[in-house]
């Protein structure tokens, strides 16, 4: 009799929150349509929101860049009179989408990136897109800052892994607090050293550039081992400071999970320490550390803007500064809205992923 | 209250063979002070085979320590062991598991002995389903994927769990199905010893009285021998055959708990109990035991609970008192109760500190 009493009593507790059958499991569906949904409409938000301050932030810049302009043409000595000159001003105004009241270029430049993908003519080199000038520096900055950023993440999980697991040995605590020395450096000051060392000193590298400008820029071995020489220098600069950083977060996550119950219990279990290690201390630490590495897949595209030009690499980050110098509205303005989109949407997809490899992140339908 | 009663009238009989011999089981720390913490100091026990022990104590007298030891497992690296831990084997093999290497004792974990630690809110990695976390712990011993996988509805279902909750995350599961799914991982490599560290502590007691009923079940189905670590002497009343009490890293008391809680013969098991209040009793004030337990770096000399204990004499504080076996007879004598004894064992001066010399 008792036995009946326990047994009921289990069934009650050991019941399920809901029991999986077709009908709930059709149910379910809705939340997740409607977070999905929410999630793309504060996208859309938040991406209208950031591009419209970033527009009236790049107007109110002082100074005139279509006077600047016509004035250099006018030195050239092809126009003199007055009316040509206010008819150029008037016709590159319109074609820089510089014309009209602010809120006629608000529209005007909203309708040209919506409806026709445009982002208007570059002064830096006009008549070439901003768009073009925009492509062609975004390769070698996403080569650079990405395998930079990639190498550091994966490079610091790893070390932070060991030290982490190993926090009691003597090298662990060396590496780590040399990390925490170089976490402090900034990427540029590493660079400098970098290039009185290993440039300048022992001439191993080159000190600027993307590549050996006496080779045509195209597909062959010669060329791609080029670019990965200059590469070199400051991926290295940049790398340095980045796996310290990662390490560093990496090693606090493993340290804190090391002290978790359930690892007690995996041990507890006789499992071995390298399954221990992969399944149950890696699995829990690198969930953030996929997020946080999305985080900072965005600000590949910026490029590192220090680091390009201490480099001279013809990278986003050069060109930003080259476009804010002569106030080239266009280019900073593309610049900037492809950054804003691409880092929006990187942010929409690790939103939309995680629940997918992390399971206690619950798609609800209401509150979040 | 009654289906545990009822379940206790028929206890089967614990069969007088030794399962787990706890010989002179010191453990040790080395601060960073120089100091030595003697967390737990000579603490002898004997696990018999298909019975529950109780180990009972206050917060610092080494309960977890001890049981922590017994596993092999090793929080620290300032730990020094001294002392044996016989282990009898099925196969009749006797070895020491404080001598084992750290892989040999993984090999014990789980087979020989398992364990639900305490804390068990948190005992399961939170990224792992229950059933992935189930089988790796039978992998690591040998056992096919395939195979393991097999037997964890069996495994659910010996613990009172639906099979479907195998599918589940831990975070989708109550308090009280996390410690059952824990208690399935202890049992799945069918152990001779589950040691269950404050198995029900952070449990309310409706699922406390069932984990407890479950635990009792599962020795009469498979015949395992449970070390249950509590805090809590009413536990231990319900669920134990016998009682060990700790104090200060030793063990101070042994003995069948019913004759133990009756006529208590330590001064200290005599507080314990002084302090369990009864429904039939008059309202009266609970006098606790006077003083705070003394830190491990610092027992005092002579017996450990001497500056605590109204019967000292002056010997308590300069000789340590040994754990001595007692005759039914002196017993009786010295508490005018008629109980027996079950080869009651006792650390202190007031029944002779060597041999029993009746």
């Amino acid at each position: 009799m008792d036995v009946g009493v326990e047994k009921l009593a289990v069934l009650e507790e050991g019941r399920l929150p809901a029991s999986p059958d077709k009908h709930s499991r059709k149910r379910r569906l809705s939340p997740t349509a409607s977070y999905i949904l929410r999630r793309i409409g504060l996208f859309l938000i938040t991406l209208w929101g950031s591009l419209t301050a970033a527009f009236f932030f790049f107007r109110l810049l002082p100074g005139d860049p279509i006077r600047a302009y016509v004035g250099q043409l006018q030195q050239r000595g092809t126009t003199t009179t007055f009316e040509t000159n206010e008819a150029m001003l008037a016709y590159y105004q319109k074609e820089f989408g510089l014309d009209g009241s602010l809120l006629h270029q608000y529209f005007s430049y909203f309708r040209r990136l919506l409806i026709d993908f445009d982002l208007g003519p570059s002064v830096l080199s006009y008549p070439t897109p901003a768009i073009d000038l925009i492509m062609r520096a975004l390769p070698w900055t996403i080569g650079l800052i990405g395998v930079a950023t990639l190498l550091g993440w994966i490079l610091g999980m790893i070390l932070g892994t060991l030290t982490g697991w190993n926090r009691n040995r003597t090298w662990a605590e060396v590496v780590t607090n040399g990390a925490l020395g170089f976490s402090h450096l900034p990427a540029y000051f590493v660079a400098l050293f970098l290039i009185i060392f290993l440039s300048y000193r022992w001439k191993l590298l080159p000190p600027n550039g993307a590549f050996n400008t006496a080779l045509d820029p195209e597909w062959s071995m010669e060329f791609v081992l080029s670019v990965i020489k200059y590469g070199t220098l400051p991926v290295l600069a940049t790398v340095i400071v980045a796996v310290a950083n990662w390490m560093l977060s990496t090693r606090a996550l493993v340290v804190s999970i090391l002290g978790e119950d359930y690892l007690t219990f995996a041990g507890a279990k006789g499992l071995p320490a390298r399954r221990i290690l992969s399944a149950y201390v890696l699995r829990n630490a690198w969930l953030p550390q996929i997020a946080a590495l999305g985080m900072a897949l965005g600000g590949v595209v910026s490029g590192n803007v220090l680091i390009e030009r201490l480099f001279r690499y013809p990278g986003v980050g050069s060109l930003l500064i080259d476009a804010v110098l002569i106030k080239d509205v266009n280019t900073a303005m593309a610049i900037v809205s492809i950054l804003i989109i691409l880092v929006l949407t990187i942010n929409l997809i690790i939103d939309l992923t995680l629940p997918l490899i992390d399971p206690r992140v619950k798609l609800t339908g209401a509150g979040g | 209250m009654t289906d545990t009663q009822v379940q206790s009238a028929f206890r089967p009989t614990t069969s007088d063979e030794p399962l787990l011999e706890v010989k002179d089981l010191d453990v040790h720390f080395r601060l960073k002070n120089g100091g030595l913490a003697r967390v737990v100091d000579g603490a002898n026990l004997t696990i018999r085979r298909n019975e529950i022990i109780g180990i009972a104590g206050e917060s610092g007298s080494g309960k977890t320590t001890l049981v922590e030891a017994i596993l092999g497992i090793n929080r620290f690296s300032n730990r020094q062991l001294g002392g044996q831990v016989l282990y009898h084997a099925r196969n009749g093999e006797v070895m020491d598991l404080a001598a084992l290497s750290p892989h040999q004792m993984a090999r014990v974990r789980l087979s020989e002995i398992g364990y639900v630690p305490q804390g068990s809110m948190n005992s399961l990695s939170p990224t792992m389903r229950v059933a992935d976390q189930i089988v790796d712990g039978m992998v690591s011993h040998g056992m096919s994927k395939s195979k393991a996988r097999a037997k964890v509805p069996e495994l659910l279902e010996k613990v009172g769990l639906d099979k479907r909750v195998m599918r589940l995350y831990p975070h989708e599961l109550s308090g009280g199905m996390k410690q059952r799914v824990i208690i399935a991982i202890g049992i799945s490599m069918e152990p001779s010893i589950i040691i269950a560290d404050e198995p029900t502590t952070a449990l309310d007691v409706n699922v406390q009285r069932r984990i407890l009923a479950t635990l009792m079940r599962l020795r009469d189905e498979m015949g395992v021998s449970i070390i249950m670590v509590s805090h809590d002497v009413a536990v231990h009343a319900e669920l134990v055959d016998r009682l060990a009490i700790m104090y200060a890293g030793q063990v101070v008391e042994t003995g069948g708990v019913r004759p133990m809680l009756k006529a208590p013969l330590h001064p200290y098991t005599k507080g314990l109990t002084d302090a369990i209040p009864t429904i039939t009793a008059t309202r009266q004030r609970i006098d606790g035991i006077r003083g705070v337990t003394p830190s491990p770096d610092n027992w005092p000399k002579g017996c450990r609970f001497h500056n605590r204990c109204q019967y000292a004499m002056p010997q308590c504080a300069e000789i340590p008192p040994q754990l001595v076996s007692l005759s039914d007879e002196r017993v009786k004598a010295l508490n005018q109760v008629e109980t027996s004894t079950e080869d009651r064992m006792v650390s202190c001066h007031l029944y002779g500190s060597g041999a029993d010399r009746d």
